[in-house]
This record gives C-alpha cells, structure tokens and sequence, in this order.
C-alpha cells in the first residue's frame, strides 16, 4: 500500500486524502529521535483548536520505534517478572494493609503485586507464584490456582511467554494478535519497520493523556480513521495501547494525568506526549529524563497559555532553543506554532 | 469543535489568506467624554482615600465605566439612575470631599444632557451590522452573555432578530467549537481578561477574514492580546488594521483626548485581598464564583464520563451541560441554620457601614446595650472590613449578638431559607465561626472520608439523577435519613464557564444573582 491509497476521516465526516496537517503530525513524531542526543529536548506544538495532535505525533514516534532493533521490552523483561513476583512473596503477600497504598506502608513500591501469572499460550488459566521460587538463583516456581498441588519451575527462556496479570505480554502469541504492518507502513511510506517488533510490547514511548482521563482521551482518538481499500483503524487502535486495542502487543504506555498512574509499569521512557496543558506541566515533572513533546490548544483562557508559557520561559534558564530539528520536517502548516528546547 | 471534518476545514481556511483585516472605528462623544473623565476621576480618587469603602466604591464605579465602554448601552435615564445609587445624598460631600463631589456633580450633568440622546457608538454598530446582513455576510458577535440585553437593537433594525445562539459568542469555548465564518464584530478594545474579554485565538486562531471592532476613542487593545505560549503568532498570522474615526470632532472641544481607561484602571490594582476566579453561569440569570482550583462536587451527565460524580476543577474540568451539586446541611434547633460563606456578613456588614457613616448616636448605643470595649470606635472599623478567608466580628458570641440587634436589619429580606425557629444573629455568627475554624471539629482526613461517603450516597441514586438531568436544569435530591449527610442536594445545570474576575474570598462558593456576580469581573 503506499501514501496515496490511504484516507482520513474525523467526526465521522467524509473520507479525504490525508490532510497536510495530520501528515505533518505524524512526521513530526517519526522525524523526533533523528534529533536525540544525549540532552533532554522539549518542544511545545501549539494548535488553534482542540485536536487529536498528541495522539498523532505518538503515531508517527511508534512507527519509528516499530523500525529500531532495540525498541522493545524483551530485554528487561525477565528481570520485570522476577521482581514483580519478588515483591508479592516478600512484602505484598504478608502486607496487613486492606487497601493497598504504599504512602502509608512506606514500602517503597508503585503498586501491589497480587502474584498472579499469566501465559500468552494458556489464557484461560491463572498462575499463582510459589513460595519454592529462588530469585537469588532466578528460579520461579508457579502453580494453577485451582490446582496448587502441581507446581511447575519455569526456565528463564520460557519467561517470555509469561506475563504478570494487568500487563501487556512481552510478545503475543501469533502473529494475527501483534500489529499489521499495513496498518503503520502507508503513513510513512519509507519507514523501516522490522517485523518482529510488531509482536513485541515497548515500554520506552508514552501519552500522557488528557486531563479529564482516560476515557476522554481514547474517546477523541476514536473519532478519527485511517483506512485503505479494505481496512479501517481509529487512532486509537493504531496507537496499540493496552486496553485500547484487541492486539496483545502494547507499544504505547499510557500515562492517566488525573490518577498519576501508568496502565502498565513506565520508569523513564525516551518520549513522552502530552495532550493539553495540564498534562504537559505534569509530565515535565513526572518524566524527569524524558523528551517532552506537549501540545496545546491555543483557543483556550489566557490564563492556562500563560501558565505554559511561564513554565517554557523558566526552562529557559537549563535549555536552549533547538531550531535544527525543524529541518528535518515538511514546511510547516499555517495555524501550527513549535517551539522546541535542548538542555544546555 | 465536533463537526465533521472541522479540524481540517480550519487548517484549510488558515492557509487560504495570507493577510486578514481589522476594521476599528474610533467613536468620539464630547458629552461622553465628560461623563467618562469624571466618572474616572473619581474611581482613582476614591482609591486613593485608601479605606474600605473609598475602594469598595470605587470598585462598582470601575464596574459600570467597564460596562459603559464595552456595550452598546441605550443613553436613557438609566445612566443617571446607575450614578445616584453609588450614593449620592446629604453626606456624600462631607464624606467624600469636595474633589470626588465635584466630579460627581459634572458627571451627572453629563448623564443627564446624554439621557435620550443617540449613542453614536451603538448606532454605527447598527448601521456596520446592517450593512454586513445586507452584504451576506456570516458574522458573529463576541460579547458577554450579560451583555446580551444591551444588543437587543436587532429586532429595530432590517436584521431582524437573528436567533441568539446563531449570532452571538460568549465564552472561549464558543469560539473554539464555531465553525469558520466570514467577519467577527467586537465593541470594545481587545483585551484578554475583564470587561469585554475575547480569547487570544481571535488573533492568534482566527476562524474569519475580518474583525469589526467598535471602540470609544481612546480605549487600546491590550498591549500583549492575541498571546500564543509558543510566542510566534505574530509571525504566523499576520494583520491589516484601518482606522476609522466617527462621531463629534475631538479638535472642537477643549476638554482634551480620551485617555485609555482600562490602562488607567489596570494600573490603580485591586484591593489587595480578592482574588482570581471563574464564574460558573447557571440558566435563570444565576451563578457561583469558584477559585480556579477548587474541588467543586460536579455531576456529568454524558455517557462516556467516568465517573459521573466527582470534585472537579472549574476551570479545563467543568463544561456546560455539567451540573454542580450544592449540598444543604439544615440543622434545627439551638445549633442554627449553617449559612453558606459570606451570605450572611455581606448584610450585616453593609449595615455595619452605613451606621458608621450615619449615625452619629450608633456607638453610644452599643455602649448602653452592654458592648463595651475599650476600642470599640476601632473594633467597629475592623469589623465593618470586607470578609476575606475570616469574617471579621466580635469575639464573644453576646457582643455580636447586641451588635446585629443594634443595627436594624430588616430580616425578612434576607431569610435565607432559615428555619423559623432559627434567629438569623445565630445563622450570621455561625457563618463567623464556621469561618474561623471553629466548626471545622474534624481533619483533613475525616473530611476525605465524608466526601467519599458522600459520593457513595449520590453514586447509590445515579439512575434517578439522570432521570431527572434529562427534563430539568435545576432538581433536588433529598435526604430524609438522620446521618451526617446532606439534607438536601441540589443539582445545577451548567451553562457557561467564565473566567477573569476578582473577588475577596467570602464571595466564592455563593450562588447569586449574575448582576450581583458582575462587580467582580476584573
């Protein structure tokens, strides 16, 4: 499929070739770590109306990671599992507390592991970490909850086909339940994507939503549609968010403003997106070491764009204005405004 | 903006012109001009005077120039009525001075030689919106929605009466979910909080090809309007203005050029004890002050909300369609009424300051009643002050008990919605020590934990909410049972979100009248 044969809806309206800004959009997520170093850059795109923008960037930012050897979670993976049934049998399992909230317990955590183990091949079935697991010795030991007689100790090659309950898998099971190339390839046409990341979950590119949360976000996402002669996708299923998509892979983490919550363990990813004002003050603060691109609506009240700027302005004192990205792009689109920092 | 295909349709109309234009026509009126000097004259006189009631006039003084410079106001008697309520009267001079009585004498004289006359700005409003109707053109007209009264000129005119909703922007949102159109018509200067605020968007996002801006002569736009965080609209937009001037010869008067008002007014300040808020407008001319980062108990009625009741913050959080929840604890009995913030100060503290001023026998008689300081002069002064996070009153409960009994309240008028067991000095000095604290008995902790039992009991009657959000913008929950609840919940459709007022703090969280709502716009 290449560019041409691909459409565009939004608000249900009728299907048109894809609009200079939303390829302007996406471009400008795939062209982003083309400009990476080893200094955190920040850029705000400001947009004269409400828009679907952050998501779009995301769009064009997955794509380029679909494209890199190194962008998934394979690597951590083993070690991500071990922890998560490390905490269960050494604190979560004996904590006292009927709500979680580790604030109170002090138990330095995120969240509560719950010791439950699932497998991409056997989904039906629930898995319960034992306490014969030896984690000095990288040994993890599970049993089937409604058969703890039998227990079975895993070798760490099989650890890829395991997944602790509320997570992504690390791969899907097939390649019918990761991600069809068609679907990303016709947005970037020279885009490189290696097909084993398409079965693979990434953890390093996050949204950071609205902040009215995460129904709100995926709602907008939805209204807008890519399609070609025989498939149709909204953004948010192209943005292969867990939960959001039937796929098992998840390549965009997704970050709830209003909870502070990920929908799946995050520690610094490389990019982070805000959609809007709020979520873009937060993330700058939550995502220390991370590439911030928000984007704001400049329709709104004078007193959420001078927050913004004030924030842009007091960066000022650590970055620097960083004009040679903008290079790289399509000529920009009437109506978009960018300003990108690099830190000194 | 949810139109299909909206989003494009606006990048496609951005990139079609290159240039957009500004038509502002200066309106000049020698008369007006007076009005406007000594009206101006005394809001930065009183100011000056420095104490609490030189600034509270001075305030609703700012207000009505702020009014009279930004609609299309008919010159009837109304302007001269609208300057006698400020309290003219046997001691007006003795209080104020000579210099604030002077300005208000010649004022009057202006208000009273315009009365009856045609206001020059409103009727070039009428002839450019006339001409534009006649032309085909697609306009809209940006002003506040209690401003609307003052733009009724449609249905005298070859316009006819456009429906409201077709015509007429009120708030950000209004302009961001419009869809393109042809010109944007303005009175007033452009400015970005206020009277007669638009959003930056206008110049930094426009949806039109041409702005009709009508101004009194002298009025600027705001020097950094049409702000963009990313700080390059002016490269990315760029604007042609003409001026055009219109009314009475300036050069034939010997009373000066106008000066720019808001400028003047803006740089006075404020007193220094209000501050920034949001107006949640209701339907039926009614509305609640919040400061942009309360928890404001809300219900969405949409599908998709989740979940449907929540504290949210007024301002990015709440829209219209939105119903605020306002909770009712009506006690019986000895403990009284709980009173909602400020409701009850306002009253008393306005009679405070009258008898101040008027009553020359008014200490005396505390005296003889049994309030009996040793700076009572003083006291009175300091209670007579504007609420702010404390209402300031007495310390003992029978001193102010003999101090609202001494000022001659016509209860009746202020109820309230009291019980009638409850004497309204037990509903004021419950709102006083609410205020200071002292019925806060339990911490931040249990607080949280009756809010969250509060949202179970609504998340419990959430089918019959949005039964009765369906058919009605104002509804009642009640409940009967004896917990610590809320005897009553009372649901509040959302009409509009407005930001860019000033008010002192005792003012937040009271439903009242807008026209009450208005003195506090900045």
């Amino acid at each position: 499929m290449n560019h041409s044969e691909l459409y565009f809806s939004e608000f249900d309206g009728e299907w048109q070739s894809i609009p200079e800004w939303v390829n302007f959009l996406i471009r400008f997520g795939y062209h982003w770590s083309e400009g990476e170093t080893s200094n955190r850059r920040i850029a705000i795109l400001s947009m004269p109306c409400p828009s679907p923008a952050a998501g779009l960037i995301t769009l064009g930012a997955l794509i380029r990671d679909l494209g890199k050897l190194d962008s998934h979670d394979m690597t951590t993976h083993n070690d991500s599992l071990l922890c998560y049934a490390r905490q269960y049998l050494e604190y979560c399992q004996k904590c006292e507390l009927k709500d979680c909230d580790p604030t109170i317990r002090g138990c330095g955590f995120n969240s509560k592991s719950h010791g439950v183990i699932r497998s991409v091949r056997r989904k039906n079935n629930i898995y319960m970490v034992s306490e014969d697991s030896d984690f000095d010795e990288k040994k993890l030991v599970i049993f089937e909850k409604r058969n703890p007689a039998i227990k079975t100790e895993l070798k760490p090659e099989y650890f890829k086909n395991l997944y602790f309950d509320g997570q992504p898998p690390a791969v899907s099971s097939s390649e019918e339940t990761g991600l069809q190339k068609s679907a990303y390839q016709g947005l970037i046409e020279e885009a490189a994507i290696h097909p084993d990341n398409l079965r693979k979950s990434y953890s390093g590119l996050v949204l950071a939503g609205r902040a009215k949360g995460c129904r709100d976000t995926k709602s907008a996402y939805e209204s807008v549609y890519f399609c070609n002669d025989t498939e149709s996708y909204t953004l948010a299923e192209l943005l292969a968010i867990h939960d959001w998509t039937d796929s098992e892979v998840s390549r965009t983490a997704f970050f709830n403003v209003r909870t502070e919550e990920s929908d799946h363990t995050v520690v610094q990813p490389k990019l982070a997106v805000a959609d809007g004002d709020a979520s873009f003050l937060k993330s700058i603060d939550v995502f220390k070491k991370s590439d911030i691109i928000g984007v704001v609506d400049r329709s709104q009240e004078r007193d959420k764009l001078e927050a913004i700027g004030q924030k842009f302005a007091a960066l000022k004192n650590w970055y620097q204005p960083e004009s040679e990205f903008q290079n790289l792009l399509p000529a920009p689109v009437p109506g978009i405004t960018i300003a990108i920092l690099k830190k000194q | 903006m949810t139109q299909a295909g909206s989003i494009t349709r606006l990048f496609d109309f951005l990139a079609q012109s290159e240039l957009r234009l500004v038509e502002k026509h200066e309106v000049y009126s020698t008369k007006f001009s007076v009005l406007r000097q000594n009206l101006r004259r005394m809001i930065v006189l009183l100011r000056e005077e420095g104490d609490e009631e030189g600034v509270l006039l001075s305030d609703r003084l700012r207000a009505l120039l702020s009014r009279w410079l930004t609609t299309p106001i008919e010159f009837d008697h109304n302007l001269l009525e609208s300057l006698e309520t400020i309290g003219a009267g046997a001691g007006f001079e003795t209080r104020w001075g000579p210099e604030i009585e002077t300005a208000y004498t010649a004022a009057c004289v202006a208000a009273r030689e315009l009365a009856d006359t045609p206001n020059p700005l409103r009727e070039k409003l009428v002839e450019l919106v006339d001409g534009l109707v006649r032309g085909d053109e697609d306009l809209r007209i940006y002003c506040h929605r209690s401003a609307l009264i003052d733009f009724q000129f449609f249905k005298d005119t070859s316009v006819g009466a456009p429906p409201e909703g077709e015509i007429f922007l009120h708030t950000p949102r209004d302009y961001r979910e419009s869809d393109t159109f042809d010109v944007l018509v303005k009175v007033g200067p452009l400015r970005s909080r206020g009277w007669g605020a638009v959003p930056d968007a206008v110049l930094t996002a426009p949806r039109f090809n041409k702005l009709v801006q009508i101004v009194w002569t002298g009025c600027q736009d705001e020097p950094d309007f049409g702000y963009d965080p990313v700080n390059v609209s002016a490269e990315s937009m760029s604007w042609k203005t003409t001026i055009i001037q219109t009314g009475d010869d300036p050069s034939a008067t010997d009373i000066g050029h106008d000066e720019d008002d808001f400028r003047i007014l803006s740089d006075l300040g404020r007193s220094e004890e209000k501050r920034r808020c949001v107006l949640v407008h209701f339907g039926g001319q009614q509305g609640v002050l919040y400061s942009p980062r309360a928890d404001v108990l809300s219900f969405d009625p949409s599908a998709d909300a989740d979940p449907s009741i929540d504290f949210q913050s007024p301002v990015g959080d709440l829209s219209g369609g939105m119903f605020v929840i306002e909770e009712h604890y009506q006690d019986t009995g000895a403990v009284g009424a709980q009173a909602e913030e400020g409701k009850y100060s306002q009253i008393w503290k306005q009679a405070l300051t009258d008898k101040l001023l008027f009553d020359g026998g008014f200490i005396n008689k505390l005296r003889k009643d049994g309030l009996d300081l040793r700076h009572l002069e003083q006291s009175l002064r300091h209670w007579s002050k504007s609420a702010t996070s404390v209402v300031h009153a007495p310390q003992q409960r029978k001193h102010f008990e003999i101090l609202i009994r001494n000022l001659g309240i016509d209860y009746s008028k202020y109820a309230f919605g009291l019980p009638n067991q409850t004497p309204w000095w037990v509903a004021a000095w419950n709102e006083v020590t609410k205020s200071r604290g002292e019925a806060i008995q339990t911490g931040m902790q249990e607080h949280r934990i009756a809010d969250a039992r509060l949202l179970e009991f609504l998340n419990k009657r959430l089918p019959e909410i949005r039964r009765e959000a369906e058919s009605k913008d104002t509804f009642y929950l009640d409940n009967p049972s004896h917990d610590d609840l809320p005897r009553m919940i009372v649901f509040h459709k959302i009409v509009a979100i407005e930001e860019g007022f000033l008010a002192p703090d005792c003012n937040l969280r009271t439903i009242c009248n807008l026209e009450e709502i208005e003195q506090w716009r900045e």
